[in-house]
């Protein structure tokens, strides 16, 4: 099977249809775009027109929410089937999905939900990406998730489960930096760690967004990954610490809420490439 | 104390679901406040993800169904919507589907008796959201429909592109988009003043015709297959409402090669 993630390089944006008149002006100022599969799983009109123009001068990576790799049930092939769909026409360089799931019982709950990482979870979300991966007949890249609760029987560490999870299927492995800094910022736990610890073998892509800084019912403090302001400072360190020392992959720049003005999208990739260009750099001299 | 248990049974998944829906329900027993790591204070994080489905499916709704809200104001439209994704979840990924029965829906509620239109310019954003998501077409091409004799236009069964909505409203839905959407005078109509509206798609802006009875009955014949002669004859259709109505067919691409 195809290996996931080396279809693409350099800074990429999340596409908003706001910026579509920007990203048309050529030459492109930016590398690549990641697109939501499912806003795309549309018979025709605007939306696709618009995927069809950016894809002729951008590589696109598409990033789906709705497959539910984690839940109970396997991913329902209707659902499989439109984003084969998506994918055949689209041929895109990259595909991602999160270890997290979103549909339950009949019911689809549109949002990102935890699992512990214990073994009958381990063991089905494989045989899930497994499905996934021969239908489609390529890899996907696996997120870590922003997590806000923690588990009584979760028997190792997200990092630990997410290589396994890699090693078992042969997924690749999309590491989003904000996620990280969120959930242990959370959970208390050191952020450093986790990126020493990371598989950067598997990476195919990381994200970069921003979050929101909350306080739960109990007046604890609680971040929370809204995609919805720049990217925070102490994420922008994390990142060019993984680009100084563990090397320069494609990196995305998220932004879904609050969603500003192109020059500022572009500003965030311009920062985000040249700590890319700074880290290939030092390997070039190294 | 909470039993010890070595992985995440199904039956936690169901509570997780069930809590995410309903703030009243027990939490799964596995959860675990991050920070104090009791099992007790784990609602308080909980929220984030109850909140984030509510929000999210919340947005999805504003964005389908705006006229919807400025006719019944913000917290009325807030409490229907958060109303209908208790009673009525998606059931698919594919949020653009989301919302078709949300027109039934409000037709069965009492609240909403005296206003009993609302339903209607639901029915109108749903055709309209189903008009921008529609196929694509290749139009028949101006220089072959000019190319018809007389006797060819009588004879010629038209296929719509998939754009085109036709709602048929027992209330006046076309004066009542146009005040909605421009936010002019409230027009003052009577139950008897029933509207039909044709929705389509051209270079991807969505559009509305009202629609006189003899050319809605006109469109409902040519969609059942009918020819141009035969509709014309059975929708009592004036000539000079066919030229009117077929010029706008033609102009706007909605008749498929």
């Amino acid at each position: 099977m195809k290996r996931a993630g080396h279809g693409l390089q350099g800074v990429g944006v999340g596409f908003k249809p706001r910026h579509y008149e920007a990203l048309m002006e050529l030459p492109p100022a930016i590398s690549w775009l990641e697109v939501h599969a499912e806003n795309y799983m549309v018979a025709g009109g605007e939306t696709l027109a618009q995927l069809r123009d950016l894809a002729q001068y951008y590589p696109i990576s598409v990033h789906g929410v709705g497959l539910s790799l984690a839940g109970q049930a396997a991913p329902d092939p209707a659902h499989l089937a439109r984003l084969k769909q998506l994918i055949d026409w689209l041929k895109p360089a990259q595909i991602s999905e999160h270890l997290a799931w979103s549909s339950h019982g009949g019911v689809y709950f549109n949002d990102l939900l935890p699992i512990s990482y214990d073994q009958p979870n381990f063991q089905r979300l494989c045989q899930h990406i497994d499905q996934v991966q021969q239908a489609l007949g390529r890899a996907i890249l696996i997120e870590n998730p922003a997590n806000y609760l923690s588990f009584s029987n979760s028997a190792c560490e997200e990092v630990d489960f997410l290589s396994a999870l890699a090693s078992e299927t042969g997924c690749g492995l999309l590491l989003d930096i904000n996620n990280v800094y969120v959930s242990a910022q959370n959970q208390q736990w050191d952020a450093m760690s986790y990126l020493y610890k990371f598989d950067y073998s598997r990476v195919g892509e990381i994200h970069l967004a921003g979050f929101a800084s909350d306080t739960d019912a109990l007046g604890h403090p609680l971040l929370i990954d809204n995609h919805g302001a720049p990217i925070d400072q102490r994420v922008w360190q994390l990142f060019d610490f993984v680009c100084q020392n563990m090397g320069a992959f494609p990196t995305l720049i998220e932004r879904d809420n609050n969603i500003p003005p192109w020059p500022e999208m572009l500003a965030e990739a311009q920062r985000a490439g040249q700590i890319l260009a700074a880290a290939a750099d030092q390997l070039v001299r190294a | 104390m909470t039993r010890y248990q070595k992985t995440q049974t199904v039956q936690d998944f169901d509570k997780f679901a069930d809590a995410l829906r309903d703030p009243n329900a027990n939490l799964p027993a596995n959860l675990r406040h991050s920070l104090t790591g009791r099992h007790e204070d784990s609602f308080a994080s909980f929220a984030v993800y109850r909140n984030n489905v509510a929000f999210g499916l919340r947005q999805v709704l504003r964005d389908k169904f705006p006229l919807l809200g400025v006719l019944l104001g913000a917290q009325a439209f807030e409490d229907l919507i958060g109303y209908y994704v208790d009673i009525e979840p998606p059931r698919s990924p594919l949020l653009v589907d989301y919302g078709e029965s949300f027109p039934d829906f409000l037709d069965g509620l009492p609240s909403l008796e005296s206003l009993a239109f609302a339903s209607d310019v639901a029915r109108l954003e749903w055709a309209m959201q189903q008009a921008y998501y529609a196929a694509d077409h290749v139009p028949m091409a101006a220089t072959d429909i000019a190319n018809l004799t007389p006797e060819d236009v009588l004879n010629f069964c038209p296929r719509f592109a998939p754009c085109v909505q036709i709602l048929a409203s027992p209330w006046p839905i076309y004066q009542l988009w146009q005040f909605l959407k421009h936010d002019s005078e409230q027009p003052t109509f009577s139950a008897t003043q029933a509207e039909t509206v044709m929705v389509f798609r051209f270079d991807y802006e969505i559009q509305l015709t009202l629609l006189t009875p003899e050319k809605h009955a006109f469109l409902i014949y040519l969609a059942d297959g009918r020819s141009i002669g035969d509709a014309m004859v059975e929708a009592h259709l004036a000539l000079e409402d066919f030229d009117a109505i077929f010029v706008q067919l033609v102009t706007h691409k909605l008749i498929a090669s």
